[in-house]
């Protein structure tokens, strides 16, 4: 009989060791992600990426007749977690891979696939994706920027907000609406237009993220194309449900959560046991939540390759790493004292790693289907509607 | 990787629970608690479906039978010691982690003798003085301690005791956020079923998190048991803990969703969550099973991606590793 087994297998081991040698060879220490106010940092992620390319592990995840290396499951899981807890030094190149990427190849014409699939796999576009507007948020079917036919193609005016990097992005997909204004998801379409096409001015949002991650897009009277159109006109919410698909197992937090408890423990060296009982507690607390989170991950991987009907599962899995992700960014900040305040050009411990993470973390419960939206979908399943 | 239990296993289950229903279901708590006779039914029916011919100790899926067994003993409240007999000794004694401050023991009665270690490994032997006479915890009993001089307790059974009582609070969790959900769905007020309103399905949602979380964490703690490279205390202890935090909260607000109704004994939730307080409690309360944890944390890692090495950590404690 088959065993109970928690080990990912040799070779999604082996792929762990080859990233975190390529990590430690290729970025500078205390490297804290692409978005920060140093455009240098933006440069690493770029130049990252081409070289996981050129190793054939940048579009590992994808099937061989795309470029890819059909990756096992384990095998992607491996670079979600590497790359998440090394501060995702493929920067904004994720957002291509994991779903763009994918989406053309499943709705993609012949000729979008040759134009836009190369690019993405050598890590040399930086796309980003137009769905939130001010008035549609969790409700995303509400959607009102609207796409209009015009003689050889569409005109499509409106505002999208909160796009991530849509600043550094060459490409965008865009939702727009193309049926009659209550059509919901029945009148959405997709579009894949070139952020430098005239009418689109991006603003950058402010925000605690860091200078370059959220914006607001204006279209004004774009012009688009029909071999523009993703999918075919008004079935653009298969798209969409296509992409959080792939976005449903999200991102590895728990494996950055894992990797700053222990340095933390580390950092404060002998220190710790003049820390008080009940803080180190909920130091083992949290490296316990760390591992819940991630089995629940792995539990999620391991059944969406038996089912395609893994919403339970994967908003479970959400609700745990979102919330172990806030929940250790408040023991890190209470481990560190006043340190944690430092800034990184101060003398923050690792290099700001820990505040960087408070930052990102309170994001962690909205981004990509809020929370309360995750329980929805956990409770429409045990509760009926 | 496969995180579920194996296919027979969960069959092994399903034949434990039906054999269970058969004997009297959760009523059989109920009954005991007036008649500690009703108590031999749920034995007879355990042991028919083979529980006296697993040894957990022999390999994981033999521990596997165990942990699915305890699993379904606590979602049905059975009112006899099962971890305790399925670690008993060659002499047939059962087997208790105890605290040596308060010793109590749920189902003492159930032997004359037990064999009982704390969690640091001392044995003893174990034998009841009286009942705790409350009613939280009806069958839990006030045992006397002889300090034994063998060996310390294996780590190995110390382990398996912290698991397998994990697993049996993970079924009484289990079972109790089943009654809510089901109950919730036939209740109404306000003209609607209470499942349409959205605290309590939010509520409902964030407990399932909880309970799937604890049933990996279970399943990792046994398949460390066995194929760990080091001591698998801390998981076991993480286990353990995790099933003290969740189920107690599973219980409190799938209590609270049945209104007063929670509070009556002819409610299964009611019985339920008097009857696992013990497994709740012992053989230490949440925070001071944390405190344990933590301290085998700090001194032996814990399983994951970014555990320091062995040698790295005892430079941690020393300051070395700065
Ligand atoms: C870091 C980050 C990056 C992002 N990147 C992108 C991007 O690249 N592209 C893009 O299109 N969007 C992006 N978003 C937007 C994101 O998808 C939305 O923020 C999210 O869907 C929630 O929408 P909202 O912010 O309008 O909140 P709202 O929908 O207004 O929600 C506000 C609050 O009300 C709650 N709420 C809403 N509906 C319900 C309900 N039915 N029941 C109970 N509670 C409810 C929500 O859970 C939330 O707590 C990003 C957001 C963040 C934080």
């Amino acid at each position: 009989m088959t065993k109970l087994d928690f080990s990912m297998g040799d070779s999604a081991a082996a792929l762990r060791v080859r990233l975190r040698e390529m990590v430690g060879e290729h970025l500078p220490e205390g490297f804290l992600g692409a978005f920060t106010d140093d455009p240098k940092d933006l440069a690493t992620t770029q130049k990252f990426s081409r070289t996981l390319a050129r190793e054939g592990l940048l579009t590992l995840a994808w099937p061989r007749e795309y470029g890819g290396a059909d990756g096992s499951v384990w095998e992607q899981t491996v670079v979600r977690e590497e790359m998440w807890a090394h501060h995702e030094p493929r920067g904004a190149q994720y957002m291509g891979l994991n779903w763009v990427g994918p989406a053309i190849m499943a709705y993609g014409t012949a000729e979008q696939k040759n134009r836009h699939l190369p690019p993405i796999a050598a890590g040399e576009t930086i796309w980003c994706q137009g769905f939130s507007e001010p008035e549609s948020g969790s409700d995303l079917a509400s959607l009102q920027t609207r796409a209009v036919r015009i003689e050889g193609g569409w005109k499509i005016s409106g505002q999208k907000i909160w796009t991530s990097y849509a600043g550094m992005a060459a490409w965008c997909v865009l939702a727009a609406r193309t049926g009659d204004k209550d059509s919901r998801h029945r009148g959405i379409s997709l579009f894949l237009v070139p952020m430098d096409r005239p009418g689109i001015t991006v603003r950058p949002i402010r925000s605690m993220l860091g200078p370059h991650h959220l914006n607001e897009c204006f279209f004004d009277s774009v012009h688009a194309t029909d071999d523009e159109v993703l999918g075919a006109v008004n079935e653009g919410w298969a798209v969409i449900r296509h992409a959080l698909a792939h976005e449903r197992i999200g991102i590895a937090r728990y494996a950055r959560c894992e990797r700053l408890l222990w340095s933390a423990r580390s950092s404060i060296g002998e220190e710790w046991a003049g820390l008080p009982e009940s803080l180190r507690d909920r130091w083992a607390d949290a490296l316990v939540q760390t591992r819940v989170a991630r089995l629940l991950a792995y539990r999620t991987v391991e059944e969406q390759q038996l089912s395609d009907r893994v919403d339970r599962q994967a908003s479970q899995a959400r609700i745990a790493s979102t919330t172990c992700d806030q929940m250790v960014a408040e023991v890190l900040a209470e481990l560190l004292g006043g340190r944690s305040l430092l800034g990184p050009a101060g003398e923050a411990p690792l290099h700001g790693a820990f505040e960087d993470h408070w930052r990102y973390a309170q994001a962690a419960t909205v981004a990509s289907g809020t929370i309360e939206i995750q329980r929805e979908i956990v409770s429409r399943e045990l509760l009926g509607r | 990787m496969r995180t579920t239990m194996p296919e027979p296993i969960l069959d092994f289950g399903r034949s434990v629970d039906s054999a269970l229903q058969r004997a009297g279901g959760i009523g059989l708590a109920r009954d005991a608690e007036a008649d500690y006779a009703a108590a031999d039914l749920a034995l007879k029916a355990l042991s028919q479906v083979g529980m006296y011919d697993i040894d957990p100790r022999d390999d994981l899926d033999s521990a596997a039978a165990a942990a699915e067994l305890c699993r379904v003993a606590g979602a049905q409240a059975a009112p006899c010691p099962v971890v305790g007999i399925i670690l008993r000794d060659p002499a047939d004694k059962p087997f208790a982690l105890v605290s040596d401050e308060c010793p109590i023991i749920d189902h003492a009665a159930a032997a004359p003798l037990w064999r009982a270690a704390t969690l640091s490994g001392d044995v003893y032997e174990a034998r009841v003085v009286q009942r705790t006479g409350s009613n939280l915890s009806p069958f839990a009993m006030k045992v006397g301690l002889t300090r034994l001089d063998d060996e310390p307790a294996s780590p190995q059974d110390v382990q398996l005791a912290l698991a397998l009582s994990a697993f049996q609070l993970l079924g009484t969790g289990q079972q109790a956020l089943e009654l809510a959900i089901k109950h919730t769905r036939e209740r109404e007020q306000f003209g609607r079923p209470l499942s349409g309103f959205q605290v309590i399905r939010h509520s409902v949602a964030d407990l399932s998190v909880g309970l799937e979380g604890l049933a990996l964490l279970c399943r990792f703690a046994l398949w460390q048991i066995f194929t760990g490279s080091s001591d698998a205390l801390p998981d076991a202890l993480a286990a353990k803990h995790e099933a003290q935090r969740v189920v107690r909260n599973v219980l409190r607000m799938s209590q609270q969703f049945h209104g007063a109704a929670g509070l009556a004994d002819e409610y299964d939730i009611s019985v339920l969550a008097r009857h696992a307080q013990p497994a709740l409690r012992l053989p230490t309360d949440m925070t001071t099973t944390l405190g344990h944890l933590r301290a085998a944390i700090e001194e032996r890692g814990f399983e994951g991606l970014y555990a320091p090495e062995h040698a790295h950590r005892a430079a941690l404690t020393t300051g070395e590793a700065r």
